[in-house]
């Protein structure tokens, strides 16, 4: 590994963050088509890389393939990246059109209903449902194990795009805008599938915030 | 209104046999003299651009004052607020707890591999 870069234990504190000097210069470096460097910035963004990618494609082979492309395309295009630019934030925005990719793929036939996960309403039009919640906040939700079970279920049987918008908006921390662009729809098509999505995993968890447990 | 009238008022449409109906009701009052209350249905439409903080001051005090009289509403809603941080929090306890050893090295080999080939 070449001396002059430093080794990064790991991508930005955010993977959305601005650059620092460290990834400049391993910038610089990358740019020189220096070995070390790329297998520093292999080794360092991976780990967060790759869980982007599980999380919006649901599948390791393919979270593994959009990586494997992430970094390809980074070797390949490292000459145009601008470097006051933030690397992980290039990164983190390659591997997700990838991912996305999979998954419109992926989703050709499927069907995108979740219409029986939406609010349902009495004759009279009034909100049918339970009157009590739970008053565990959700960090104490998520001390018990068949909560964090419960919530991986329920963003994995989102159909393919609702899953992307939720994780994209969510987790990920992209606007209504960016998410319109990178999935192709406009930005009232991504609010509306974005409360709908939303709106079908309160419903799946909601046997989680029974006031009794059960 | 006084704090007795809102009591009963708050007890008429809560969780008993006749609610339905008295919502039902009372609702029907509501538009005619209220023109600004919300109903269920109507209540849904705004949920995200509430929880989003985009209603103005005035939608804001309507969404909230029908949350006070319907309980199905305010669990509805809190139950969608839990959701949403429920993924939050497991998100972000997954990212602390990513470690490189995570990634398999065969991974980490085919792309160094990738970069290699002309």
């Amino acid at each position: 590994m070449n001396e002059s870069v430093k080794p990064i234990g790991g991508p930005e504190p955010s993977a959305r963050g601005t650059a620092d000097e460290d990834t400049m210069s391993l910038v610089a470096a990358l740019k020189r088509q220096d070995a070390g460097a790329f297998e520093s910035l292999v080794r360092g963004f991976s780990p967060k890389l790759l869980a982007v990618a599980r999380r919006l494609t649901g599948n390791h082979e393919d979270a593994q393939d959009c990586v494997q492309e992430a970094f390809l395309a980074v070797h390949r295009k490292i000459d145009d990246f601008e470097e006051r630019a933030a690397l992980g934030t290039w990164l983190h925005r390659i591997v997700v059109n990838a991912a996305i990719s999979k998954i419109r793929a992926g989703q050709r036939g499927a069907a995108e209903s979740i219409e029986d996960l939406q609010p349902r309403y009495d004759r009279y039009g009034h909100t049918v449902g339970p009157s009590t919640i739970t008053d565990l906040s959700a960090d104490q939700l998520l001390e018990r194990a068949e909560t964090s079970r419960a919530v991986r279920k329920a963003i994995d049987g989102l159909p393919p795009t609702y899953r992307a918008i939720v994780l994209l908006r969510d987790i990920e921390g992209y606007d209504t805008r960016e998410v319109a662009e990178l999935l192709g729809l406009n930005p009232g098509a991504v609010k509306t599938r974005l409360h709908r999505a939303r709106t079908a995993l309160k419903t799946l968890l909601e046997p989680l915030f029974r006031r009794d447990g059960a | 209104m006084n704090k007795l009238h809102l009591k009963w008022f708050v007890w008429l449409l809560g969780d008993h046999e006749h609610a339905g109906a008295l919502k039902c009701l009372m609702g029907a009052l509501f538009l005619k003299y209220c023109p600004g209350h919300l109903t269920c249905r109507a209540f849904e439409r705004f949920v995200l651009d509430y929880h989003e903080g985009k209603l103005s001051e005035r939608q804001r005090s309507v969404f909230a004052f029908h949350m006070r009289i319907c309980p199905r509403c305010r669990v509805h809603f809190e139950s969608y607020v839990r959701a949403i941080e429920l993924g939050q929090k497991l998100f972000a306890r997954d990212d602390e707890a990513l470690v490189p050893e995570d990634v398999p090295e065969e991974l980490i080999k085919a792309i160094l591999a990738t970069r290699a080939s002309p």
